[in-house]
C-alpha cells in the first residue's frame, strides 16, 4: 500500500477505509491514463502524483464498474460480495 | 455482468507479463476486456475458443488470452481462420483485426469471409490510423485528418465498415465504441452467437498517433470524443438530419440468420455421399 | 471413378496421381486458387473430397489459400494447396510464416514458363531457385520434383509424410510436362501403403512446449481444439511459443530451424544415378529432363557411346555430398535445364575446376529433346 493515512487519521482507520473500498487498483498495471478517474459517476477515484490512480472516496462508490469495464491495463476490479446489476439507478455510460 | 478480479485472470495467460503493450489511454485493452467479459457469460470452454489475427496493435491481443491463439500475417487473419475453422468446425473462431488490417490489405479476405457467410466472429477495433508503424493512415481515416502518411490532411475517402460488411453479406454487422462499454459487452455477446459472419466494429482511441497528430487531447479527451460523436440508433430515429449530421450512429445494423458457410459444405457432403453410395 | 482405384492399373495424367496421392496420404483439408498448369488438383480434389466429408474449398486468391492450410494444418487437419508460378509468388510470405511456425503443409507447384504471366500452359523449370529462397529470411526448405505419373502419386504421400516429420511445408515441384502427360500406373493395394500419422504430444498440457528442442530439432506438434493452448506467431519466439527478442533465444530458434534440416539429410535426399560411377560424361538433370535424358543414354549406347545420369529427386537440399563424391572426378557434367541456368550454379560449386560444367538451356517453353542431349554430349564426347 503507497497511500500515507490522512492528518489525523491512523493507519489502521486508514485500513479500515481500503477494506471497505468496493474497487481495487492494481498499482503495477495502471498507466496512469485517467480514464477510470474522469468518468466515474461519483468522483470516486482521483488521479495521484505518481501518476497512478487511487481511491479517493470509496465511501461515494456505487458499484457500477464501469471504472473497471473502461480500464484498459485490468488494474481496476470491484470485488464480488457487492456487485449491483442495475445500470440506470447507479449511473449510466451518458 | 459481474466485473470481478477472478474471472479475468482465468482468461489471462499467467506466463504473459502484463502490463500489456498497448499504449496508456489505448481502447484496445477495453475490447480485451469487454470480449472476456462476454465470453464469461457465455460459458465457452477456453480449449474451444480460437483467436486468430493479424497485424498491427490490436492483433496483439491474442498472446494475452488463454485459448487456442494464433498470431498470422498481415491482414490474413480471416483466411487462416477459414482454414482453422474448415478443418475444426467445433472451434469458435473470433478474429481480431484493426482498421488498416482488416480493411486495407485484408480487404479481400474480408469481403468474400462476409460473402460466403463464414462461421467466424470479426471484432474489428478502428482507431483510424496504423497505429503500431507510427500513425499512417488507413482506409478509415476520415477526410481532412492528418496522419504521418498525409501530412497535409487526408484527400481520400474513407470505409463505412458497417455498410461494406453489410453489403458483402455478414449476418451479423454492429458497431461500438469502448466508451460504451456495457453497451460493447453486448454487442459483442450478441456478435459471439449465432451463426455466419459476424462484424463488431469498435471505435476507439490511438492517444499516442492519431490523437496527437490530430490535436484531439489525450486519451480521456478522445473519449469524451467518442460520447459526443456517436448516438445509438434509438436516439438516431429521433434526431433531425441536420443534428446527426457528423455524427456516428452505433448499434445492431444486420442481425440475420442467413445459413453459414459450415452448415453449407455439410449438406453439400452429406448429399453428395449419398448420391455416391447410390 | 470414385477415391483412389487401389491395385487397378489405370491410364492417369499426373495432376490426376498428385490429386489421388494426396487423398492417399489422407489429405483432410484443401484449399486453393485456379492456376494454370494445377488447376486439375483443385478440380479433382473438388469433386472427390466431399464424398468423403473431407474439407475443401476455393478460396479467393493464393495468399488466402496458403493461410487457409496453414489455419487447417494447425487445427487439426492434413493440409495442401496447388498453384503455379504467379501463384507460387504470392504464397512467399504465408510459406516463410509456415517455415517459422513450423506448420506441417504440402504446396504443389507445377512449373510454368515465367517470369510474371510468362507462358502459362508450356514448361520450364524457372522456379528451383525460387522454392529454396523465394520468401525472406533464412528458412529451411524441402522440394522434391517427379518425374513420372507414379512418382507424382507415391512422392506426394512421402510429402505428406516428411511435412509431418520435419514439421516444415514440403513443396512438390513437377513441371508442367509431368503435370500434364498421361501415363500407365499401377497403384498399389491400399494396405501396402507407408502413411506417418499426424504427431501428438506425449508430455501432460502443463509441460508442452509448442517448439520443443529435440534430437532431431522437431517435437510433436499439438492441434488446436485439443486442449493444449498454445500461442502460434511469426515473430521469433521462445519455445513456447511467446515472442522474444533475447539473443539466446532467438539464435536457438534460428538454429534449431536450419538443423532440422541438416541433422537428418540422409532421410531426405533421395537421387537416381545412372552408371555414373563407369561414365566419364555425366548428364545432371531433374523433372521432364530426367525422361529425355533416359532416351538419350539410350540413343548414346546404341552409338557406343556411354553416359551416366545423376538425378536428384529431391533437389533441396542439394545432395552436397553426394555430388561431391560422385561427380568430382567427372570430365564433363551436362546440365540440361529448361531455364537459363539455375541447378547449374550448385553443380559448379561443389565440383574443382578440373571437371567442366557444360549447359543445356532451353527457356522456349518446349521440352528439352533426347536429340538435343546427344547432341550436346557427342559435342564434349
Amino acid at each position: 500500500m503507497s497511500e500515507k493515512p490522512a492528518e489525523g487519521q491512523t493507519v489502521v482507520e486508514l485500513c479500515e477505509v481500503k477494506r471497505k473500498s468496493s474497487v481495487h487498483i492494481f498499482p503495477e498495471w495502471c498507466k496512469g491514463c485517467g480514464i477510470c478517474v474522469a468518468f466515474c459517476p461519483k468522483q470516486v477515484l482521483e488521479m495521484g502524483k505518481d501518476q497512478k490512480a487511487h481511491v479517493a472516496h470509496p465511501e461515494n462508490c456505487i458499484e457500477c464498474a464501469l471504472c473497471a469495464r473502461r480500464c484498459p491495463e485490468f488494474a481496476v476490479f470491484v470485488s464480488e460480495d457487492s456487485i449491483k446489476e442495475s445500470k440506470k439507478k447507479n449511473g449510466g455510460e451518458k | 455482468m459481474p466485473t470481478r478480479l477472478p474471472y479475468a485472470y482465468r482468461y489471462l495467460r499467467a506466463k504473459k507479463k502484463f502490463p500489456h503493450v498497448w499504449c496508456p489511454g489505448c481502447g484496445i485493452g477495453i475490447v480485451m476486456g469487454s470480449i472476456i467479459r462476454a465470453i464469461d457469460s457465455l460459458g465457452w470452454e477456453l480449449d474451444e475458443i480460437l483467436m486468430v489475427s493479424g497485424i498491427g496493435c490490436t492483433s496483439r491481443m491474442p498472446v494475452y488470452v488463454d485459448f487456442n491463439t494464433l498470431h498470422t500475417t498481415h491482414g490474413r487473419a480471416l483466411a487462416f481462420g477459414t482454414g482453422a475453422k474448415m478443418a475444426n468446425p467445433d472451434l469458435k473462431v473470433l478474429a481480431v483485426m484493426g482498421d488498416g488490417d482488416s480493411m486495407a490489405i485484408g480487404g479481400n479476405h474480408m469481403i468474400h469471409a462476409c460473402r460466403r457467410n463464414m462461421d467466424i466472429t470479426a471484432i474489428i477495433v478502428n482507431n483510424n490510423n496504423y497505429g503500431m508503424t507510427g500513425g499512417q493512415f488507413s482506409p478509415t481515416t476520415p477526410q481532412g485528418a492528418k496522419t504521418a502518411t498525409t501530412p497535409y490532411g487526408m484527400i481520400e475517402p474513407d470505409f463505412d465498415v458497417c455498410k461494406l460488411t453489410e453489403a458483402a453479406g455478414a449476418n451479423f454487422v454492429a458497431r461500438g465504441t469502448v466508451y460504451h462499454v456495457i453497451e460493447l459487452d453486448g454487442l459483442i455477446k450478441k456478435g459471439l452467437s449465432g451463426n455466419g459472419f459476424r462484424v463488431v466494429e469498435v471505435l476507439s482511441p490511438c492517444p499516442t498517433n492519431f490523437g496527437r497528430a490530430n490535436r484531439q487531447g489525450d486519451a480521456v479527451k478522445m473519449m469524451e470524443l467518442l460520447r459526443d460523436n456517436t448516438v445509438n440508433a434509438a436516439q438516431a430515429a429521433k434526431l433531425p438530419p441536420e443534428k446527426l449530421e457528423g455524427k456516428i450512429v452505433r448499434g445492431v445494423f444486420v442481425n440475420s440468420d442467413k445459413t453459414g458457410y459450415i452448415e453449407r459444405y455439410q449438406k453439400l457432403c452429406d448429399r453428395v455421399s449419398s448420391e455416391v453410395a447410390e | 471413378m470414385s477415391g483412389v482405384p487401389w491395385g487397378e492399373t489405370k491410364l492417369i495424367q499426373g495432376n490426376e496421381a498428385v490429386a489421388l496421392g494426396a487423398l492417399a496420404a489422407g489429405i483432410d483439408f484443401f484449399a486453393g486458387y485456379p492456376i494454370t498448369p494445377s488447376t486439375e488438383i483443385a478440380e479433382i480434389l473438388a469433386r472427390e473430397m466431399p464424398i468423403v466429408g473431407k474439407k475443401w474449398i476455393q478460396m479467393e486468391d493464393e495468399i488466402a489459400s496458403i493461410s487457409a492450410i496453414i489455419g487447417g494444418s494447425l487445427a487439426g487437419g492434413r493440409s495442401m494447396t496447388a498453384t503455379s508460378g504467379p501463384g507460387f509468388s504470392l504464397m512467399q510470405e504465408g510459406l516463410g510464416y509456415a517455415c517459422m511456425t513450423e506448420v506441417p503443409l504440402v504446396l504443389v507447384n507445377v512449373m510454368r514458363a515465367g517470369p510474371s504471366t510468362g507462358l502459362p500452359t508450356q514448361v520450364a523449370q524457372g522456379d528451383v531457385m525460387q522454392a529454396r529462397w523465394g520468401t525472406h529470411g533464412d528458412h529451411p526448405a524441402i522440394v522434391i520434383a517427379p518425374a513420372d505419373a507414379e512418382e507424382c502419386f507415391r512422392l506426394t504421400i512421402r510429402a505428406f509424410n516428411l511435412a509431418e516429420s520435419f514439421r516444415t511445408p514440403v513443396i512438390l515441384m513437377p513441371d508442367e510436362v509431368i503435370g500434364h502427360m498421361r501415363e500407365k500406373l499401377t497403384f498399389p493395394n491400399e494396405g501396402d501403403l507407408c502413411v506417418t500419422p499426424p504427431s501428438a504430444p506425449d508430455v501432460p498440457i502443463e509441460w508442452y512446449e509448442h517448439y520443443h528442442s529435440s534430437a532431431t530439432g522437431v517435437s510433436p506438434m499439438a492441434r488446436f481444439g485439443t486442449g493444449y493452448r498454445f500461442h502460434v506467431t511469426g515473430l521469433t519466439h521462445d519455445p513456447h511459443g511467446f515472442p522474444t527478442r533475447r539473443v539466446d533465444e532467438v539464435v536457438s530458434k534460428m538454429n534449431r530451424l536450419k538443423q532440422k534440416i541438416t541433422r537428418r539429410l540422409d532421410m531426405l535426399e533421395d537421387n537416381m544415378i545412372h552408371d555414373v560411377e563407369k561414365s566419364r560424361v555425366v548428364v545432371f538433370c531433374y523433372g521432364s529432363v530426367y525422361r529425355s535424358a533416359l532416351a538419350a543414354q539410350q540413343i548414346l549406347a546404341k552409338q557406343r557411346k556411354k553416359i551416366g545420369i545423376f538425378r536428384p529427386v529431391t533437389i533441396w537440399p542439394f545432395p552436397d555430398r553426394t555430388v561431391k563424391e560422385l561427380l568430382d572426378d567427372k570430365d564433363v557434367i551436362l546440365v540440361p535445364e529448361l531455364n537459363q541456368g539455375q541447378i547449374i550454379h550448385e553443380v559448379e560449386r561443389l565440383t574443382s575446376d578440373s571437371v567442366r560444367v557444360v549447359p543445356l538451356h532451353r527457356y522456349d517453353g518446349y521440352e528439352i529433346t533426347p536429340e538435343q542431349i546427344v547432341a550436346a554430349v557427342q559435342e564434349v564426347m
